[in-house]
C-alpha cells in the first residue's frame, strides 16, 4: 500500500525575514533560559534541559534552553531580552548588571551548601613554581574572562600580591575551567587559576598540585532580565528556591552534581556582590569584559 | 462451458493472478527496499552535515554553515533542498533561492527536533520528496531538515514494474499455451468418457473407450470406466436372472403366493397359485385387502399381528382362510417384510395345511384308540375268563334243571344276560391286541339289513334302506361290522326321540388317488347312513370318535370310538358330516373284493357226548373248573395244567404211563408264562400228531382267526359254551380220529 504523502508546493516562497516573523509570533508565549559555558554545548546543555523542563512544571511557563556562541554572550542576550532567564557566574552579573540592570533572583548552594565559591591556582605535580611570586616568571591561564573562579579571582589574588597580568611572563584566556587546566597538563601553561572544586579534582587524581586557595565569593546564580514581570519573577524565584536536585527533583537530572549549585538555590540580593563588585572595578575588569563580550 | 475451455481459463486465470500478485509483491518489496535505502542516506546525511554545522549554528557563523549545504547539494544531486533552524527556534539558514517555501512552514513550528532521524513524505511540484529531519543537539532546537528527491526511486520502479509486467505477460501467455495443450489432452479423453457416461446413463451403454492421451490417470479412468461397464453388464445380467428366478419362485410357486401393504393391507401382488387356490380373479385380489380373506372373527387376531411385524422372516403360524366360495382352509403363513416399489410391504407364503391337519387328527385319534385298545384288551380279557366261568357254570346248571322248572327260566335270564356282557367285553376285545378280524367275503346287504333291524327293535324310528343289487362283496368280519352298523343306527335313533327316519344307503365307488381320504385308490363300498335328528355342534365333530366322548347321558362313549376302529382295521374309512337342526350323516368306505361272498348257513346244535383223556391248560382256575365240568358232563376224562410247561410235561408223563391224553386245549396267553402260542410247538415236538385246540377270548386275534397257520387244530372260544366247548373238542377228535 502506497504510503499517504503529503502535497507540498516549493515554488510559493516567503522571505526569510517573514518566516522568523511567524516563527517569532508562534513562540511568542515561550521563555528562553541561557546560561553561561562551563564545559561543553552538549555536556551543558544536558544538564540544564532537565532543569528547565522543572521549571516549566513548576511555574507553568514554557522554558526552551538558549544556548550562545560563548560563554560571555549570556551577558548581552540576558540584557538584551534574547532570554529572560540565565544562569551566569557572579563576574557575568555583575557586568550584565552594570550594562543591563539585570535582577539576581538566586545564588547555587555548593557542595557545603554554601552559596559562595572559590578558585584554586595549580600548577604541575612537579612544577617549581612553589608560590604566588614565583608565578611572575610563568605562563599563566586563565578560563573565561567573564569567569568568576576562572578570571575574577584569580586576578583578585594576584593583585593581592601586587601582580598584574602585565608583569607575568605570559597570559591567556583558554575560554573555561577545562581548557585553563588542559592548558596546565600540556605544558603551554604554567600555571592555572581555576575553579576550586575541579583543581582538587585534579590534584587528587595527581594531576596537579595546588599552590594556593583563595577566599570564599558570592557564587553563580540565576538572574532575570530586568523587564521580567514581577509574578513571572516571584513565580520562578519561588520555583528555583523549591528546587531540591538531591530530594525529590533528583530523578531525571543529569550530572547536577558536577553543576555550582549541586545543593538547589538561596536567595541572591545584589548587595552580596559588593566586594567582588569593589575588586571587578579597581581592576578595571568590567571594560576587558565588555571588550570581550562585544566580539 | 466446455472441460477444455474451462482449464485453460483456469490455468489462465491463476497464472493472471499469481504473475499480477507476485509483480505487487516484488514492486511493493522494491519500493520499501528502495525507500530504506532512501532513508538511510537521508539519516547518515542528515546526522554527518548536523555533526559539521552545529558548532556554526551554535555561533550562529552564517557562510560556514552554507558553504557545508552548498557542498552537499552539489555532490548529491537527488538532494532537493537542506534547511537548518537554529537553537533560538528560528530559520538559520536553507538551499532554496529567492525565499523560503511557504509550505514548509508548520515543519518549523515544531518545538523539539526529533532526537533520532524522522522521516516525512511529501508531494511536490519537483516530484516526490523524502523529508529527513535531525536535531542538532538532543533536546534543545536547532535542525536540519535535508529533502531528497525520490523521483529517479519512482523512475526506478516503474522501469522494474514495466519489466516485471512484460515477464508476467509472457508466463501468462505461455500457461494458456500449456493450458490448451493439456486441456486437450485432459479433457478430449474425459469428454468421451463423459459421452459414454451421458449414454450408459441413459441405459445405452457405448463401446469400449480407448484412450491414448491424458496421461496414466485419464487412461486408468478409462479402463475402470470399461471395467465398470463390463462389471455393470454382468450385474444386470445376474440381476435379471436373479428378478427372474425370483419372478418364477414366485409366479410359479405351487403355493399361494402374495404381497400386500403393510400400511392399507391391500393386496399388492398375487401369484397364480393363489389365484387357482382362493377363487379369486387377480384383479378381485388386488381390490382386496388381506382382511377379506379372513374369517371376521380372526380379523382382530390379524391386525394384532400385521401390529407386530418386525423386519425379517417371520412364521406367523397357523391360520384359517376363506376361500371365494367362502370355504374355510387352515393355512401356515411364512412371510417377509420388503420394499416394494417404496411401500413397507410384506410378502407371505400360505401353505394349506387342511387336509394334512385332518390327516394329522386322523393319526392322533388312531393312536388314542389303539392306546385305549391295549387297555380295554386286559380288562376285556379277565372280564371274560370271569365270564367263562359264569356262563359256563350256567350252562351246566341248566344241564341240570328239569324242563319247566323255574330255575331254568332264572338260568336262561342270567346267561341271556352274561350274552349281553359277553358282547360289550367282545367289542373291548375288538381294541386288543388279538381284535383283528376275522375277514370272510361278505355280502353287506344282508348284514346292514340285520343290523339295522336289529337295533331298532321296538324304536319309533323307521328305516330306509337303499341297497342297490349289484352291491360289491367286501372282505371282512361280519360280526364287527354288524357291529358298526348297529352301533351306528342305535345313535342315528336315539338322534331322534320322537322318531323318524334312518336312511341307509349302499353303493359302489370308485377312488382315485388325490381324493382327499385316507385311502387307496380302488373299488370301495360307500355306506351312507343318515338321520333327521338334532345335529351335532361342530367343535364336537372333531372328537366325536375320541373314546369315552359322548354327549348321552346313558352312553359309554366307547360306539362311535369302536365303530372308526372296526373301519380302519378294515382298511376303511369313517367320516361324519353334521349340521345343527338338520341332521347327521356317517359315511364309511370299505374295500370291496373280487371274492364272492358264501352263504352262512344256521343250524342249532345240541351238546355232543364224547370220550378220551383231554388236557385243559388255562391260568385262571375259574376257567379251568368250568371247562373241566363242562367237559367231563359231556364224557371226558379231564387234568388240568396252569401254563405250557406244566402242560408239556403233563403230556409227556402221560404219554410214558401209557396214559396219553387224546387233545389239549390251550388258553393263548398265559400271562407270566408259556402261552398256547409257544407250548403248541413244543407240544408237536414231542408228539407231532397231538391234538390241540386254541382257547381265547380274542376272537378276532389273527391266531384265532388262522389258528391252522399256527399249528392247532381247533378253536374254543371263551366264554366257554356246553355246545360250543363239546363241538370243538369232538371236531377236534373227530380230524384225528378220520
Amino acid at each position: 500500500m502506497e504510503e499517504e504523502m503529503e502535497k507540498i508546493s516549493l515554488t510559493n516562497r516567503l522571505s526569510d525575514n517573514e518566516v522568523n516573523r511567524r516563527l517569532q509570533q508562534n513562540n511568542a508565549d515561550m521563555l528562553w533560559f541561557g546560561f553561561d559555558l562551563r564545559s561543553s554545548f552538549r555536556e551543558d546543555s544536558r544538564q540544564y534541559l532537565p532543569f528547565i523542563a522543572y521549571l516549566s512544571e513548576a511555574t507553568g511557563y514554557k522554558f526552551e534552553l538558549y544556548v550562545v556562541p560563548k560563554g560571555e554572550h549570556i551577558v548581552d542576550a540576558l540584557g538584551k531580552g534574547m532570554v529572560q532567564f540565565a544562569a551566569m557566574g557572579a563576574g557575568s552579573y555583575l557586568l550584565a548588571r552594570e550594562k543591563y540592570g539585570v535582577i539576581p533572583l538566586v545564588r547555587g548552594l555548593n557542595a557545603e551548601k554554601r552559596a559562595e565559591y572559590r578558585s584554586v591556582i595549580v600548577v604541575k605535580h612537579d612544577s617549581p613554581i612553589k608560590t604566588i611570586e614565583d608565578l611572575r616568571s610563568s605562563r599563566f591561564a586563565l578560563g573565561n574572562i567573564t569567569s568568576t573562579q576562572g578570571h575574577i579571582i584569580p586576578r583578585i589574588v594576584l593583585a593581592g600580591r601586587g601582580i598584574r597580568l602585565s608583569e607575568l611572563k605570559s597570559y591567556e584566556y583558554t575560554g573555561s575551567h577545562h581548557n585553563c587546566a588542559n592548558a596546565v597538563l600540556t605544558g603551554r601553561a604554567d600555571a592555572c587559576g581555576m575553579q576550586d572544586t575541579m583543581g582538587i579534582d585534579l590534584e587528587k587524581a595527581g594531576l596537579v598540585r595546588i599552590i594556593y586557595t583563595s577566599k570564599y565569593y558570592p557564587s553563580s546564580g540565576i538572574c532575570a532580565n530586568k523587564t521580567v514581570s514581577p509574578e513571572m519573577l516571584s513565580k520562578v524565584k519561588k520555583a528555583l528556591l523549591d528546587f531540591d536536585p538531591n530530594g525529590r527533583h533528583a530523578p531525571g537530572l543529569y550530572r547536577w552534581d558536577m553543576t555550582e549549585m549541586p545543593n538547589g538555590f538561596t536567595r541572591a540580593a545584589d548587595g552580596d556582590y559588593a566586594e567582588l563588585r569593589e575588586w571587578v572595578e579597581r581592576l578595571k575588569i568590567f571594560s576587558e569584559m565588555s571588550r570581550e563580550v562585544a566580539q | 462451458m466446455r472441460l477444455h475451455t474451462k482449464i485453460i481459463f483456469l490455468i489462465s486465470a491463476i497464472a493472471l493472478s499469481v504473475g499480477g500478485l507476485s509483480s505487487y509483491i516484488a514492486g511493493r518489496m522494491m519500493h520499501r527496499e528502495l525507500e530504506t535505502e532512501l532513508e538511510k542516506k537521508g539519516a547518515v546525511l542528515a546526522a554527518t552535515i548536523a555533526e559539521i554545522i552545529t558548532p556554526h549554528v551554535m555561533d550562529r557563523e552564517l557562510l560556514p554553515t552554507q558553504d557545508a549545504l552548498r557542498d552537499v547539494l552539489f555532490r548529491a544531486q537527488d538532494v532537493e533542498y537542506i534547511y537548518v533552524t537554529g537553537f533560538d527556534g528560528a530559520l538559520f539558514v536553507h538551499t532554496f533561492e529567492r525565499g523560503f517555501p511557504a509550505e514548509l512552514l508548520p515543519s518549523l513550528k515544531r518545538k523539539l527536533c526529533a532526537t533520532t532521524p524522522s522521516f516525512t513524505r511529501y508531494i511536490t511540484d519537483k516530484g516526490p520528496v523524502l523529508d529527513t529531519s535531525y536535531c542538532l543537539i538532543k533536546g534543545m532546537r536547532g535542525c536540519i531538515h535535508i529533502g531528497i528527491n525520490k523521483t529517479h526511486v519512482h523512475d526506478h520502479i516503474g522501469r522494474m514494474y514495466r519489466q516485471i509486467i512484460t515477464v508476467t505477460f509472457g508466463i501468462v501467455l505461455l500457461s494458456i499455451l500449456v493450458g490448451t495443450v493439456i486441456s486437450r489432452r485432459i479433457a478430449l479423453p474425459l469428454s468421451r468418457l463423459a459421452l459414454s457416461l451421458e449414454a450408459f446413463g441413459k441405459g445405452r451403454p457405448g463401446e469400449e473407450i480407448i484412450v491414448t492421451t491424458g496421461g496414466r490417470e485419464v487412461s486408468q479412468l478409462a479402463q475402470s470406466f470399461n471395467r465398470m461397464i463390463i462389471d455393470r453388464a454382468k450385474a444386470e445380467q445376474t440381476l435379471r436372472e436373479s428378478e427372474e428366478r425370483y419372478r418364477l419362485l414366485f409366479e410359479s410357486n405351487p403355493h399361494p403366493m402374495w404381497v400386500y401393504d403393510l400400511e392399507s393391507l391391500a393386496f399388492l401382488a398375487v401369484n397364480d397359485a393363489a389365484v387357482a387356490h382362493y377363487g379369486y380373479s387377480r384383479e378381485e385380489f388386488l381390490g382386496m385387502t388381506i382382511k377379506d380373506i379372513r374369517p371376521r372373527d380372526d380379523v382382530p387376531a390379524l391386525l394384532d399381528n400385521v401390529s407386530r411385524v418386525t423386519p425379517g422372516l417371520d412364521m406367523a403360524g397357523t391360520w384359517r382362510h376363506r376361500k371365494k366360495d367362502g370355504t374355510l382352509i387352515d393355512v401356515e403363513i411364512t412371510s417377509h417384510t420388503l420394499d416394494f416399489g417404496g411401500r413397507r410391504a410384506e410378502i407371505v407364503l400360505a401353505s394349506d395345511v387342511s387336509e394334512r391337519r385332518k390327516m394329522q387328527d386322523e393319526l392322533f385319534r388312531t393312536q388314542k384308540i389303539e392306546s385305549l385298545g391295549v387297555l380295554a384288551g386286559g380288562i376285556a380279557h379277565d372280564f371274560n375268563n370271569l365270564l367263562t366261568a359264569i356262563m359256563g357254570n350256567i350252562s351246566l346248571a341248566k344241564m341240570l334243571a328239569h324242563p319247566g322248572d323255574k330255575t331254568l327260566e332264572r338260568l336262561n335270564d342270567a346267561e341271556a344276560a352274561s350274552m349281553r356282557a359277553r358282547d360289550l367285553t367282545m367289542q373291548l376285545l375288538t381294541f386288543s391286541r388279538g381284535g383283528a378280524p376275522v375277514k370272510i367275503p361278505v355280502s353287506l346287504s344282508k348284514v346292514v339289513r340285520d343290523a339295522a333291524k336289529f337295533a331298532l327293535r321296538g324304536s319309533k324310528t323307521r328305516c330306509d334302506l337303499s341297497i342297490p343289487d349289484d352291491l360289491w362283496a367286501i372282505e371282512a368280519d361280519e360280526g364287527q361290522i354288524s357291529q358298526v352298523i348297529h352301533n351306528l343306527v342305535i345313535n342315528a335313533d336315539q338322534a331322534m326321540p320322537h322318531g323318524g327316519v334312518i336312511r341307509i344307503a349302499c353303493e359302489n365307488v370308485s377312488l382315485e388317488n388325490n381324493e382327499a381320504l385316507p385311502l387307496k385308490a380302488g373299488r370301495y363300498i360307500k355306506i351312507i347312513i343318515n338321520d333327521e335328528g338334532m345335529g351335532i355342534p361342530k367343535e364336537h365333530l372333531g372328537r366325536i370318535f375320541d373314546p369315552y366322548f359322548t354327549t348321552k347321558q346313558k352312553g359309554s362313549g366307547l360306539g362311535l370310538t369302536i365303530s372308526y376302529s372296526i373301519i380302519r382295521r378294515h382298511d376303511g374309512h369313517i367320516t361324519i358330516e353334521s349340521e345343527l337342526g338338520v341332521g347327521t350323516a356317517f359315511y364309511i368306505y370299505l374295500p370291496a373284493t373280487e371274492k364272492q361272498a358264501a352263504e352262512q348257513p344256521h343250524q342249532e346244535e345240541k351238546p355232543r357226548p364224547g370220550s378220551g383223556r383231554i388236557l385243559i391248560m388255562d391260568d385262571e382256575e375259574m376257567v379251568r373248573d368250568v371247562a373241566g365240568a363242562i367237559l367231563r358232563s359231556l364224557g371226558y376224562e379231564v387234568e388240568f395244567s396252569r401254563d405250557g410247561m406244566e402242560a408239556l410235561n403233563l403230556y409227556r408223563e402221560a404219554g410214558k404211563n401209557g396214559r396219553p391224553f387224546n387233545a389239549v386245549i390251550m388258553d393263548l396267553t398265559i400271562p407270566g408264562g408259556m402261552g398256547g402260542k409257544e407250548a403248541v410247538g413244543k407240544l408237536r415236538e414231542i408228539d407231532p400228531t397231538a391234538r390241540v385246540i386254541v382257547s381265547s377270548g380274542y376272537s378276532n386275534d389273527p391266531i384265532m382267526a388262522e389258528f391252522r397257520d399256527y399249528g392247532f387244530d381247533g378253536v374254543a372260544i371263551k366264554p366257554y359254551k356246553v355246545q360250543a366247548l363239546g363241538k370243538a373238542v369232538h371236531d377236534a377228535l373227530s380230524v384225528a380220529g378220520g
